[in-house]
């Protein structure tokens, strides 16, 4: 398993979705995707994300002025 | 309708419609977002795809509500981008027409008192607010028959020999129709630039300031200030 980083701050959403589902194809099942966003609907659009794409949300955290999600492929 | 009276109703009014406008903008951005959004999922169920099919599930195919609404997801990235473009051509009609506005109100027509009219000038006078300026100036001096008009200028910081060329003009369109003209509030940097350009202005009767002009101007029409302040 895997962790991967992806940092989609200073992106409007959907930009920072857009850019996790273009990192999917790279993902393996059991992988953690670590995307550092600060949009002001990054953890509602992610979430949104999640559930559509049956991924997992592990957990938000907040770092400095953006937002840490960790999300489980 | 007095100027005053009208340049407070155009503020009032500006101002109802820049609330209105925010209250539109809100929403409009609440739209775009959910429809962005539509459209991202659409594309990460076709990733999804991808992602499948490189774990080696060659079978992997797009679902079924994917492929349904694959042309509304199309029509949904056209609409994102009409609406965008509309939004723009929204924004710039709104800014031509604050700029239209904070224009006319940079430059009001005062009258300071019977047959005295004062139009302070603010900012930069280029060709086409000079034209403005003239055009509504004229209009004015028309209307109420004015007899004396002031320009003052302590809100210009700089004048060039373009600038200056576009009082004068104005000053002497005014005089054509029979008012005499002061220009006042002359700033030091400004004189010092006019004398180093070289731009005559001895035509035209100058003052140190507003005060002095309207001073002057019931002087000239045998008032007094002290008489009129007691």
């Amino acid at each position: 398993m895997a962790t991967v980083n992806l940092d989609a701050t200073g992106l409007r959403c959907p930009q920072p979705v857009l850019k996790i589902a273009a990192k999917m194809p790279e993902m393996n099942p059991g992988d953690i995707l670590e995307v550092l966003g600060d949009c002001p609907t990054f953890e509602e659009d992610v979430r949104k994300w999640c559930e559509r794409m049956k991924k997992t949300l592990l957990a938000v955290t907040v770092e400095g002025g953006a937002q840490k999600i960790q999300i489980q492929f | 309708m007095s100027a005053d009276k009208r340049t407070l109703e155009e503020v009032l009014a500006a101002e109802a419609e820049l609330k209105e406008r925010a209250a539109e903008l809100e929403q409009r951005i609440d739209e775009f977002h959910n429809s962005s959004m539509e459209m991202a999922m659409g594309l990460s169920d076709c990733f999804q795809v991808l992602s499948e099919v490189r774990g080696g599930n060659l079978g992997a195919r797009v679902s079924d509500v994917t492929l349904s609404s694959s042309d509304e997801l199309v029509a949904s990235i056209g609409r994102a981008l009409n609406d965008a473009i509309a939004e723009i051509e929204e924004n710039l009609d709104t800014i031509r027409r604050q700029q239209f506005a904070i224009e006319e109100l940079s430059t009001p027509i005062l009258q300071l008192w019977d047959d005295v009219l004062a139009l302070p000038v603010i900012g930069t006078v280029d060709t086409g607010r000079s034209a403005d300026i003239m055009e509504r100036l004229l209009t004015e001096v028309t209307q109420r028959q004015s007899r004396f008009v002031i320009l003052d200028i302590t809100g210009v910081e700089v004048v060039d020999t373009r600038t200056a060329d576009h009082f004068i003009k104005v000053i002497k369109a005014a005089e054509l129709l029979g008012a005499t003209c002061l220009l006042t509030g002359i700033r030091p940097a400004v004189a010092q630039t006019l004398v180093d350009l070289g731009v005559d202005l001895s035509s035209i009767a100058t003052l140190r300031n507003l005060q002095e002009g309207l001073k002057h101007c019931l002087e000239l029409m045998g008032q007094s200030v002290e008489e009129d302040d007691r």
